[in-house]
C-alpha cells in the first residue's frame, strides 16, 4: 500500500471543527466505557476473523456488534483463564443485555456501506480500520479520522464512483 | 398573524403559479389531442454512457388522492414541517405534492420533481449544486447549493423549495431517517426519487448476487412504497422490458407542459372517462 | 495548493471558513464553511430492524411495518402480506410516528392544581394516581352507587375496550359508551336491522361493476377507503358519487344532492326498480322479508317496501327534496339494474342526519331489490373472528344493583328506541342529574370537546362532574378539564390485539407490540384497569385477576385457541403470539365468500327490508307508538324530511361538515405532516369554506376573501373559496380543523340516536 499510513482511509468521518455534528464522538479520555473488557487481540486467530463477531460486515451497510447470544456460542462454556472471561455469562445471569458504544460515526451528510466495500470491493478491514490483533481491550477511541479527499482518493484510484449521490445523502 | 404586504406578494405569486400549472396540467390530463398523445409516445432517448433512465408513472385513474405519498415523501426524507405562519405563506415544502384541482377538473394530482431529461433547473445553477446524474435523476447537492434559487424561477413544475428558516421537527428528532441529510437554512431542495433506496437496493442486489428485477424497483420510492392503489410505479423507461416503459406506452400517458421541451421522466396516465 | 470552496467564491460568506482554514490543520479541498447538516443531537445511522403492528389512527386495522433504528422508529410501512390494506397506507396511518415524538406528550400522571381548567398541574407518581381513583370508586361502591362511574371510550375492537366492558360489568355500571352514534351509526344499525349483524357491511367491490356512494366519506376518509381502493386498483367499478360536495377523491361521476336527501333518493331508486320491473325478483322472492305487505304479531298489518315506495316516492315528488331530476333518477336506477354487480353504499356522512337510519334502511335495501347479497361484486356481512371474551366475571349485589340502573344517556330507553348510545347526551345528563348525578367521569381516546358539537355544553358537564380522569397521552381540550390526566401509552409502545375485518370480511385479529421502548412514565389503559380492579378488591379484583394487560391479552387468547377448530393453528397460545408478532396479527384466507344468502340471523332468515325487530320494538314502546302516527309500517323507521336547525331567511345556506382523507377522530390536529397536507383545495393551513359561485355572487363574496361563517349557535373565521364542487345553497367546510365542529347545532335521529352532523343552517359574510 503507498498511503502515508500504510492504509487507505476511507470512511469520511469527521474533522474536529465540525463541532455538533453527528460524526464521531470523541468522548474525552475516560469516558467512553464498554461493557466487558473484551480483548480483540485474543479473539482474533487463523479461525477467528473479524466478520464473526461483526457480522454485517459482509452483507449490510452496517458491520454489526455481537449481540450477548452470539457471544454465549463460545462462552456458554468457560473458555481460557482470563479473569474476565467469566463476566459474559454474568449478563445472561443478570438478564442483561450487552450494549456495545459505537465509536465510529459517519457525518451526518454521508453514505458508507460495509458491504460494498468489504464484499464488493475485496476490500481488507485494515485497509480503513487500525490492526486490531494490537489491541487488547474493548476500544474506547474511533480510530479512523478520514476526510473526503481520503475517500476520492481511493474512489480515484480503484475507478469507483465518484457521483456526488454514490457517497453523499 | 401579522403578514407584510412582500409576503402577500410571495404567497400570491405561488399560488397563481400553481394555480396556472393545475389549469394546464388540467388541459393535459383531461385532452387527448393528437400532439399530447404523439408526445406521450415519445421513447425516451437513452443518452450515450448512461444505462438506465429512472422514471415514475403515475395512473390518475388509479390515484385516489388519499395523500399517503406525500406523508411518506415527507417522512422518508426529512422534510421539516413548515408551520402554520410559514404554511399560510405558501412556504410548506412537499417533494411530492398535490396541485389543487383547476376548474372544472376532477380532482388534485399529485406532482414530484419530472426529473427532465433537459431539466431547466440545471442550466442556470450557478455552482453545479444541481446536476443530471447519469441514471437520469435531477440530483441537489444540499451542501453545494448558495441558495440563489434561479433554480426555482427556472423550473416550470414550482418543483422546488428553499429553506427559509432553519428546519425543526416538533419535539424529538429521533425519529429522523439516517439514510437522508436534512437540509439546513438558505438552501435549495427538492425530490431525489429516492436515490438513497435506489442506491441500497442496487447494493443490495450486487452482494445477494441476485439480479434486479423490475418487480423489486416498481415500489422502490417511499411514495409508490406507499401508495395504497398501486398508483405510483418506478422503474427505468429505458428497458422496454420494465413496468414504467410498457405504461409510458399507453394512449392515456401525458407528461405535463410538452410545449417546455423538458421532457420529464414522469409521466401521467389521464383518468379514463 | 488551497482550493477556495464554491461558497468562498459566490456565497460571500467566507469568513468562517477561512479563518478555519488559516489555523494550519489538515486542508480537506472538499470542505464546507458550515455545517452540511443543521444540528440534529442523537441522529445517524446504526444497526436497524422492522418491527410489524397494527395501525391506530382509524378503526380499519392495517397492518403496518415500523423500522426501527438503534430503537428509534423512523418510518412506517404498510404490510405487504396483510389482508386489510396489502402494503399500502394513507396519510394518517404514516403520521403515527408524528404522534409517538410529540412534544407536547405528557410525561407523567397529572394531578389538578388550582381551579379547573386553570392550567396548574402537579406531575405525581403512578402509585398516587391510582391510589386517588381507587379512593374515589371505592366510595362510589360504598355508597351504593357505582352506576354514576361513566365512561367515554373512543376505541373499538380492541381487548382494552373489552376489558373496560369487563370492568364496568364488575364494578357495577351500564355506562360505557362508545362514540359510534356520532360516526356511521346508521350504517351499522340497518346492517343490524335488516341483515342481523351490527356493524360495517363489507362490499366486494372488487368485482363489482357499479358503486352508487351515497355520501364522500366511505371512499374519501373511512376506514374501509383504503382496502377500496386497494382492491379497486386492479379493475375498478365506475363510481357515481352522490354527495352536496364534490369528493375529494377520484370518481367517475358525481350527482349533487341536497342535504339530507339521500333516502328520498334511495327510495325513488327503488320505486324505478319496481315499476320498471328492475327487481331480482327470484332473490326479493326467496331471501327478502318485508317487500310484500306482512302480519305482524306484535304490530299488525304491516306496508310492504314495494307499496310504500310505489305509492309515496315516486321520482318527480322526491325531487322536491333530493333537487336530483326525474330523468337522473331513471337513468340511475337503470344503470344499477343493468350492469349487474353493482352496489349502494352509503355511510357516515349521509347518515348523519335526523333521519339518519331510515336513510342508511332505504339504501340498504336497494342492495336486497337487486339481488346483491354475497354473491359477486356484492354485500357482504362482515365474518367476526369469534374470539369469546374471558369467562363471565362475577358480579355482585352493589354491581348487580347498578348494572340495572338505565344508563344516562338513554340507549335502549324511550330516548334512543333503536340505538346504543347517544354520546351527544352525555352533557345534558350530567347538568340535569338525570336519570342520576354522574361522580367520576373517564374519557378514553377520546376527547369529546374538541371533536363533537356542544363544546359549552361539554365545559359545563366537566365542572359538575367531581372526579374527572383523562387518559390522553396529551393534554387536549377536555383533558386541561380533567383532575387527574393517566396518559397513555401510544400505540407504538404497547401490546394490543384488536378485531378488524378486512374491507371483504374476512375476519382478522391485529396485533400491536412495542416497537420502542416507552419514551415517558406512561402505563397503557389496560394496565391501569388491572390495577384499579386490584385496588378494589374483592369481586372486582377477581373478575380482573391478571397481573398485567398482556396477561389478560395472553389468556384471552388462550382460550380462544382451544376454540379453535383449526388444523394449521399454532400449538400453544406462545407460538401462537410468536407467530402474530412475526406477522403483525393472524388471519386466514377467507373460506367460502359467497356461501349464498340463505341463513342471515334475523328473525326470518332473510334481508329484512321490513324488519320485525323494529315491528316488534316500536310495538311494544307506547311513547313512540303515539309518535309514529300515520307511520304505516312500522317495520321501517318512517322517512321523514330531514330536520335542519336555523331559519332558512337568517341562515339560507346548509353546512355540509365532511371529513378529508386526513381526518383523524383523535388529536390529529397535533399532527403537522397531516394539518399541513396539500389535499384539502391546495392550500394547506387556513379553513376554508367552499361555496358556490352562485352563492358566492347572492352574497358579494370572492375567492379568497375572509368570511364569517355564523350558525344559530356559533360562528369562525375562514377562506371563501369558489367552488363548482359544492351545489347551490351548500357550504362545505372540512372537519378536523378548529372551529367547524363549534358551528354544529347538536340535533340527532330519534330513533337511532345518530347525531346530525348535516343537519345545521349556517350564513356567511365578508369580513375585513
Amino acid at each position: 500500500m503507498s498511503h502515508p499510513r500504510g492504509r487507505i482511509v476511507l470512511l469520511v468521518a469527521v474533522v474536529a471543527s465540525f463541532a455538533g455534528m453527528a460524526g464521531a464522538r470523541r468522548s474525552p479520555a475516560g469516558d467512553t466505557r464498554q461493557p466487558l473488557p473484551m480483548s480483540h487481540k485474543r479473539h482474533i486467530t487463523k479461525d477467528m476473523k473479524c466478520r464473526a463477531c461483526h457480522q454485517g460486515v459482509e452483507g449490510e451497510a452496517m458491520a454489526s456488534f455481537p449481540t450477548l447470544a452470539d457471544c454465549m456460542d463460545c462462552h456458554k462454556t468457560p473458555q481460557g483463564k482470563e479473569p474476565a472471561e467469566p463476566e459474559v455469562r454474568a449478563f445472561v445471569a443478570r438478564g442483561q443485555d450487552l450494549t456495545w458504544v459505537r465509536l465510529n460515526r459517519l457525518a451526518g451528510h454521508v453514505y458508507f456501506s460495509h458491504a460494498a466495500h468489504v464484499t464488493l470491493a475485496s476490500m481488507k478491514c485494515e485497509e480503513c480500520h487500525r490492526d486490531m490483533k494490537a489491541v487488547d481491550q474493548a476500544p474506547t477511541e474511533p480510530d479512523i479520522h478520514a476526510q473526503m479527499s481520503d475517500c476520492v482518493a481511493c474512489h480515484r484510484s480503484k475507478h469507483a464512483s465518484l457521483d456526488c449521490l454514490a457517497c453523499h445523502k | 398573524m401579522k403578514r407584510g404586504p412582500l409576503d402577500d406578494d410571495v404567497r400570491d405569486s405561488r399560488r397563481k403559479l400553481l394555480a396556472g400549472l393545475a389549469a394546464s396540467a388540467a388541459g393535459a390530463l383531461a385532452g387527448c389531442t393528437r400532439a399530447m398523445a404523439a408526445q406521450s409516445t415519445a421513447p425516451v432517448a437513452a443518452t450515450s454512457g448512461s444505462r438506465r433512465r429512472w422514471g415514475l408513472v403515475i395512473d390518475l385513474d388509479r390515484c385516489a388522492r388519499c395523500g399517503g405519498c406525500v406523508v411518506a415523501c415527507q417522512q422518508e426524507n426529512n422534510v421539516a414541517p413548515a408551520g402554520s405562519d410559514a404554511a399560510a405563506r405558501m412556504r410548506p415544502i412537499h417533494w411530492m405534492d398535490f396541485l389543487p384541482a383547476a376548474p372544472g377538473s376532477s380532482s388534485a394530482t399529485p406532482i414530484p420533481c419530472m426529473h427532465c431529461e433537459d431539466p431547466p433547473c440545471v442550466k442556470v445553477c450557478p455552482v453545479g449544486a444541481t446536476y443530471k446524474t447519469e441514471e437520469g435523476i435531477t440530483a441537489q447537492i444540499w451542501e453545494r447549493c448558495i441558495g440563489c434559487r434561479y433554480c426555482m424561477v427556472a423550473c416550470p413544475y414550482a418543483r422546488r423549495y428553499f429553506n427559509w428558516s432553519e428546519p425543526r421537527w416538533p419535539g424529538d428528532v429521533s425519529s429522523l431517517n439516517p439514510d437522508v441529510a436534512p437540509r439546513p437554512r438558505g438552501v435549495v431542495e427538492k425530490c431525489t426519487l429516492c436515490h438513497h433506496r435506489i442506491r441500497a437496493a442496487l447494493e443490495r442486489a450486487r452482494v445477494d448476487e441476485e439480479p434486479l428485477t423490475d418487480e423489486t424497483l416498481r415500489r422502490l420510492p417511499a411514495c409508490a412504497q406507499s401508495c395504497p392503489t398501486l398508483a405510483i410505479t418506478f422503474g427505468d423507461l429505458a428497458d422496454p422490458e420494465s413496468e414504467v416503459a410498457r405504461l409510458a406506452a399507453s394512449p392515456r400517458a401525458v407528461r405535463l407542459l410538452p410545449e417546455a421541451g423538458t421532457r420529464p421522466k414522469v409521466i401521467y396516465l389521464r383518468e379514463t372517462k | 495548493m488551497r482550493r477556495f470552496g464554491r461558497r468562498e467564491l459566490l456565497g460571500g460568506a467566507a469568513l468562517a471558513g477561512a479563518a478555519v482554514l488559516g489555523c494550519g490543520q489538515k486542508k480537506d479541498p472538499y470542505r464546507i464553511d458550515k455545517p452540511a447538516v443543521p444540528r440534529v443531537p442523537g441522529w445517524h445511522s446504526g444497526e436497524e430492524r422492522w418491527v410489524l403492528s397494527t395501525c391506530a389512527l382509524c378503526d380499519a386495522g392495517c397492518g403496518i411495518k415500523v423500522r426501527v433504528v438503534e430503537g428509534r422508529a423512523v418510518k412506517i410501512e404498510g404490510n405487504p402480506e396483510h389482508p386489510v390494506n396489502r402494503g399500502g397506507l394513507c396519510s394518517r396511518g404514516q403520521a403515527a410516528l408524528q404522534s409517538l415524538y410529540h412534544p407536547e406528550r405528557v410525561g407523567s400522571p397529572l394531578r389538578r392544581m388550582g381551579s379547573r381548567g386553570e392550567g396548574q398541574w402537579k406531575p405525581i407518581s403512578w402509585d398516587e394516581a391510582i391510589g386517588e381513583v381507587v379512593a374515589k370508586l371505592a366510595k362510589l361502591r360504598a355508597s351504593g352507587h357505582p352506576e354514576r362511574l361513566v365512561l367515554i371510550d373512543g376505541e373499538s375492537g380492541t381487548f382494552s375496550r373489552d376489558l373496560w366492558a369487563r370492568f364496568l360489568l364488575a364494578f357495577g355500571s351500564p355506562n360505557h359508551i362508545g362514540l359510534g352514534s356520532t360516526r356511521a351509526a346508521g350504517v351499522r344499525l340497518a346492517n343490524l336491522y335488516t341483515q342481523g349483524r351490527y356493524g360495517l357491511p363489507a362490499y366486494d367491490l372488487a368485482r363489482g361493476r357499479v358503486l352508487l356512494a351515497m355520501g364522500t366519506d366511505l371512499l374519501e376518509s373511512s376506514g374501509q377507503a383504503m382496502y377500496f381502493w386497494r382492491a379497486a386498483s386492479t379493475r375498478r367499478p365506475r363510481v357515481l358519487c352522490v354527495s352536496p360536495r364534490r369528493p375529494g377523491c377520484r370518481f367517475d361521476e358525481w350527482i349533487p344532492i341536497a342535504p339530507g336527501g339521500y333516502g328520498a333518493l334511495a327510495l325513488s331508486l327503488a320505486h324505478v326498480l319496481v315499476r320498471d320491473s328492475l327487481i331480482d325478483r327470484d332473490f326479493v322472492r326467496d331471501h327478502v322479508f318485508g317487500f310484500s305487505a306482512w302480519q305482524d304479531p306484535l304490530a299488525g298489518e304491516q306496508r310492504g317496501l314495494e307499496e310504500t315506495v310505489r305509492v309515496d316516492y315516486g321520482p318527480d315528488k322526491t325531487k322536491e327534496v333530493t333537487d336530483i331530476p326525474v330523468a337522473m333518477v331513471e337513468r340511475l336506477a337503470h344503470m344499477l339494474a343493468r350492469q349487474g354487480s353493482a352496489v349502494a353504499v352509503s355511510d357516515g356522512s349521509a347518515t348523519a342526519a335526523s333521519n339518519g337510519l331510515a336513510t342508511a334502511m332505504a339504501i340498504s335495501a336497494l342492495n336486497a331489490l337487486l339481488g346483491n347479497l354475497k354473491r359477486a361484486g356484492g354485500v357482504r356481512l362482515p365474518v367476526d373472528v369469534g374470539v369469546a371474551d374471558w369467562d363471565t366475571p362475577t358480579a355482585d349485589v352493589v354491581a348487580a344493583a347498578g348494572n340495572a340502573a338505565p344508563r344516562i344517556d338513554g340507549a335502549g330507553t324511550a330516548a334512543c328506541p333503536l340505538g346504543r348510545g347517544r354520546v351527544q347526551a352525555v352533557p345534558g345528563a350530567i347538568t340535569s342529574a338525570k336519570p342520576y348525578p354522574v361522580e367520576a367521569l373517564f374519557l378514553h381516546s377520546t376527547d369529546p370537546l374538541a371533536g363533537l358539537p356542544g363544546r359549552q355544553a361539554w365545559i359545563a358537564a366537566l365542572h359538575q362532574v367531581p372526579l374527572v380522569v383523562s387518559f390522553s397521552p396529551w393534554l387536549d381540550d377536555s383533558a386541561r378539564l380533567a383532575d387527574l390526566v393517566l396518559p397513555d401509552r401510544l400505540p407504538l409502545e404497547a401490546w394490543e390485539v384488536v378485531r378488524v375485518a378486512s374491507g371483504a370480511g374476512e375476519p382478522v385479529l391485529g396485533l400491536r407490540q412495542p416497537v420502542v421502548a416507552p419514551l415517558h412514565d406512561t402505563r397503557q389503559a389496560g394496565d391501569v384497569i388491572v390495577a384499579l380492579a386490584g385496588g378494589l378488591g374483592g369481586s372486582i379484583a377477581r373478575s380482573v385477576p391478571w397481573k398485567c394487560y398482556q396477561d389478560a391479552v395472553t389468556v384471552r387468547l388462550q382460550g380462544w385457541l382451544s376454540s379453535l377448530e383449526d388444523d394449521d393453528a399454532p400449538a400453544d397460545v406462545q407460538s401462537l403470539l410468536s407467530e402474530m408478532k412475526e406477522a403483525g396479527g393472524w388471519w386466514r384466507e377467507s373460506a367460502d365468500a359467497e356461501a349464498g344468502p340463505s341463513e342471515l340471523p334475523t328473525p326470518s332468515g332473510k334481508f329484512e327490508i321490513g324488519s320485525q325487530v323494529i315491528a316488534a320494538r316500536m310495538a311494544k314502546a307506547p311513547d313512540t307508538a303515539k309518535e309514529s302516527q300515520g307511520w304505516p309500517c312500522k317495520g321501517l323507521p318512517p322517512w321523514e324530511l330531514p330536520r335542519f336547525s336555523g331559519d332558512p331567511l337568517q341562515f339560507p345556506l346548509h353546512l355540509v361538515p365532511y371529513r378529508p382523507a386526513q381526518f383523524v377522530e383523535n388529536g390529529g390536529r397535533f399532527l403537522s405532516w397531516l394539518s399541513e397536507l396539500p389535499l384539502v383545495s391546495g392550500d394547506p393551513w387556513p379553513l376554508r369554506a367552499e361555496i358556490n359561485p352562485a352563492d358566492a355572487a347572492r352574497f358579494g363574496l370572492a375567492d379568497g376573501d375572509q368570511v364569517l361563517v355564523e350558525s344559530p349557535i356559533g360562528s369562525c373565521r375562514a377562506v371563501a373559496q369558489l367552488s363548482d364542487g359544492v351545489g347551490v345553497g351548500v357550504v362545505a367546510m372540512a372537519l378536523g380543523k378548529a372551529g367547524v365542529v363549534d358551528l354544529v347545532v347538536l340535533d340527532e335521529d330519534r330513533w337511532s340516536g345518530a347525531l346530525a352532523w348535516q343537519g345545521t343552517r349556517v350564513r356567511v359574510r365578508k369580513v375585513s
